[in-house]
């Protein structure tokens, strides 16, 4: 019998279980006394980037600018334990695929290269130089370069993720599957035909300055906790703070900053949201139509603005005064007192900023989301003025910077002309497989070698099923990783684990030490040097590995990838050249804090077609029409995924979802109390979730029902584990991002209790 | 099936944490038994609830307040670094 200990959580966020949990975590790892002054050069102008979030540094920096998860990631990444040659040679892959996710990254760091032996089914020892020989003979056999996929996770740095793409179209393609595809597409697709760029246009200063702040869809607590010092500030200062989200989440409603003695002692936090709304699953849409409606309705639009900078006005106001109140309010899962209040207090707000996270991207009609949103700003001149303007928050440290040094299998004609330019070969032109598409391509043998910078692909991705059956019908699976993980377990016919360089740690090239630069969500670009020894003498830098491939691949190249590799600031006077924004890159970086990059919207530029803001937006009914509202026998719900309070992305650090209340165990369906009552459970009742898609049911056995705080109807638990009931084929329109925070589900009592 | 835990009005450790420094703020040292008993706290709860407030060499510890022994008993003072959070949350921000 298991027991699930449910405990309501009755605390802020943040305050003494945050640094109670931030010091469990540096003893769990055994670096008590080392990772204190780890955490110390964590975010600093001389130190390194903290390889969790994406949440940008303040210009004034605190000595302590990390939080309860970056000091688990950074931890993670410290720890004392390894995994050896000898370990591998104790466990069989087939027996390592009995431990769990939390067990095999809970093994430590990886220290030397590791190839498959399928005789005897172990991880053996391998050469780098054999190691690259051997991926170059499958890459050279393949039929076409376009049988290979390059995928890459956020944590890469910009020179790694310049190289790698570089490698990729020396090689002859597109297929640079990544991360962002599976989370913030929508927001890249869908922002550049509103305002002409797919990015934030906001900085931290601007929250300094906005009157109010819509956040739609994230969960900064958990995600992004050192956002929640943002927000402390704008909540202290007056401003209006509306949440939406179907759960209820601490982190969005109190927050003791455990920099601030008084808070810490007097058990009162700074009240976040000052209104929270819990609108139904993949409601937002509607809500920022309501917003719109509003808006358009009081008659308080920024006719200037709307006249001097934007396109589609007329046309826009017509379809949102087509859409009835009750509609909208229906759609929304809000009453209409509610939407009428948050489009009034939108409406008197003198400077607002919109921000977004996963709960707004991984729905059918993302992209038509994110435009709304976009059009909600538009309406009042929210953009290009101080204190105003769009913020997708993203989520691993570089997601963004990836995508700006290439990592995009639509790469724009200009990028791959200048990339043609610089380095003197003609790079593949036509589109390549994203996350999506390369399972589906790995499934049907058009592709078949994946190579993994970074990241957990086997995971991280939906369809758990078929993802895990694609990456076994490959020849080839290679795995640039610091830690053991599932996608080393589900591994193709042949399999290379390479083992690199944590942030943390000093990456000597040449002899001297070399820094590498990261992106964050509000578009600063700076330099992140590692500080610790390695850990272990036999791992290489990411950029090393990509070099020594196409050293390997490539001998007699006209690319100096060893000249390169020898001088990280070599790979950035390259970047400068191809990737736009970063002319002068290495004099701008090397000043403390480094740089901010241009982004037209901020200046009221807008590189769209229309050479104007454009509102856009898809009917209501259309919305409403295109969602899959299968036929089943019992009640369908509507299943989000989210993430526990103790995990980054797939990386499980332990079983405490605190600020919830659940402790002890994963397989929980957070439910409401009365439709939980309906369905005759009983609090810890175990259910099996059924996913329904046309081409067929996705089962979730044996989890506990938890009641929480969400709207009826809906669902919850957690990622990576439920990413088996997504249906590959259930994604944004356009965007192909998976719809985890809409799952069409039923579920019925377990059949073994 | 698994079985739920009732969700007790049992004091939180965050609650007891703040409790025990708020004591010690007003006081600067307080015997340990004394403590516990204002804090409903059993002798092994009291000692789980130092081990993470008090810095204990291989076992860590947040460092704010310290142990003394003193004619068989025992005493809880604030550490410098506790003594500086009280000082600053004493003078507000």
């Amino acid at each position: 019998m298991t027991t699930i200990k449910i405990h309501p959580y009755r605390q802020s966020a943040g305050g003494w279980g945050a640094l109670r949990a931030s010091l469990e975590s540096l003893k769990h790892q055994g670096i008590l006394a080392d990772g204190t002054a780890l955490l110390l050069k964590s975010n600093q102008a001389e130190g390194f980037d903290c390889p969790g979030c994406a949440w940008p540094d303040p210009d004034e920096h605190s000595t302590f600018e990390f939080c309860e998860n970056g000091v688990k990631a950074v931890a993670a990444e410290g720890t004392s334990k390894r995994v050896t040659e000898a370990f591998f040679a104790e466990h069989t892959v087939r027996a390592l695929a009995d431990l769990s996710d939390y067990a095999l990254e809970d093994q430590g760091r990886l220290t030397s290269p590791m190839a498959y032996d399928a005789a005897t089914d172990h991880y053996v020892p391998i050469s780098w130089e054999d190691a690259f020989a051997r991926i170059a003979r499958h890459l050279h056999a393949l039929r076409s370069p376009h049988e290979a996929l390059f995928y890459t996770s956020g944590r890469t740095s910009n020179e790694a993720a310049f190289l790698y793409q570089l490698f990729a179209r020396r090689f002859g393609t597109n297929n640079l599957p990544d991360c962002s595809n599976m989370c913030h597409e929508p927001t890249s697709l869908g922002m550049p035909e509103s305002i002409g760029i797919g990015k934030g246009t906001v900085t931290l200063e601007d929250f300094e300055h906005a009157d109010t702040l819509l956040l739609f869809g994230h969960n900064p607590g958990t995600n992004h906790p050192r956002m929640l010092g943002t927000l402390r500030a704008a909540a202290r200062r007056g401003a209006r703070i509306l949440a939406f989200n179907p759960l209820r989440e601490r982190g969005l409603e109190r927050f003791v900053n455990p920099q601030s003695p008084a808070e810490m002692l007097s058990n009162h936090g700074t009240e976040i949201a000052t209104h929270y709304y819990q609108p139904r699953i993949g409601g937002d849409y509607a809500v920022a139509l309501g917003i719109a409606r509003y808006i358009l309705e009081s008659g308080h639009a920024d006719e200037r603005f709307i006249a001097d900078h934007t396109h589609g006005f007329a046309e826009f106001k017509a379809q949102v005064m087509a859409t009835p109140w009750s509609d909208i309010a229906a759609e929304s899962g809000l009453r209409l007192e509610d939407l009428q209040e948050i489009g009034a207090i939108y409406d008197a707000g003198r400077a607002a900023i919109i921000t977004w996270g996963m709960g707004i991207t991984q729905h059918k009609h993302a992209v038509a989301t994110i435009q709304m949103l976009m059009n909600v700003l538009l309406l009042k001149g929210n953009i290009g003025k101080p204190g105003a303007g769009a913020c997708p928050v993203r989520g691993h440290s570089n997601v963004q910077g990836d995508r700006t040094m290439g990592i995009w299998e639509r790469p724009p004609a200009a990028f791959l002309d200048r990339l043609a330019a610089e380095f003197h070969f003609e790079p593949p032109r036509e589109d390549g497989y994203d996350v999506v598409g390369a399972i589906a391509a790995m499934e049907d043998g058009r592709a078949r070698v994946f190579v993994g910078m970074g990241g957990n692909f086997a995971n991280a991705s939906p369809d758990t099923t078929r993802a895990h059956a694609a990456l076994r019908a490959c020849e080839l699976t290679v795995h640039v990783s610091t830690k053991l993980n599932r996608s080393h377990i589900v591994h193709g016919r042949d399999a290379l684990i390479l083992p690199c360089l944590g942030r943390t740690e000093i990456d000597i090239q040449d002899g001297r030490p070399q820094g590498v630069t990261v992106e964050d969500s509000m578009s600063m670009v700076h330099i992140s040097q590692g500080m610790r020894a390695p850990a272990s003498p036999h791992l290489k830098s990411e950029c090393a590995i990509i070099a020594g491939l196409a050293m390997a691949m490539f001998p007699n190249d006209q690319i100096p990838w060893r000249e390169l590799v020898a001088d990280y600031d070599r790979i950035r006077d390259r970047i400068s050249r191809v990737v736009e924004g970063f002319s002068d890159f290495n004099a701008r970086v090397h000043k403390p804090r480094g740089f901010h990059l241009d982004l037209p919207p901020r200046s009221r530029r807008w590189i769209t077609a229309t050479g104007k803001a454009n509102f856009l937006a898809q009917p209501l009914q259309e919305v409403v029409a295109g969602r899959y509202r299968p036929a089943v026998a019992g009640r369908l719900f509507n299943l989000m995924t989210i993430r526990s309070h103790d995990q980054y992305n797939t990386t499980i650090y332990g079983f405490e979802d605190r600020y919830r209340g659940v402790s002890g165990v994963r397989n929980v369906l957070f439910m409401h109390a009365s439709d939980m009552q309906e369905m005759g459970l009983a609090e810890g009742a175990l259910v099996d979730i059924t996913s329904h898609w046309p081409d067929g049911e996705r089962a979730a056995p044996g989890y506990a029902v938890v009641p929480y705080d969400i709207p009826r109807g809906c669902l919850a638990g957690y990622y990576p584990e439920l990413n088996v009931l997504v249906p590959l084929a259930s994604h944004a329109d356009r965007a192909n991002t998976p719809t985890s925070k809409s799952i069409a589900v039923t579920i019925k009592a377990a059949s073994h209790a | 099936m698994p079985e739920a835990s009732d969700p007790s009005a049992a004091p939180d450790t965050e609650e007891l944490v703040i409790a025990l420094m708020q004591m010690l703020c007003a006081r600067r040292r307080i015997g340990m038994a004394a403590a516990a008993k204002r804090l409903g706290l059993r002798q092994s709860q009291m000692e789980r609830l130092l081990l993470l407030l008090c810095e204990d060499g291989d076992l860590g510890g947040l460092g704010f307040v310290q142990r003394h022994e003193q004619r068989g008993r025992m005493l809880l003072t604030l550490s410098p670094k506790g003594e500086a959070l009280c000082i600053k949350a004493q003078a507000k921000e």
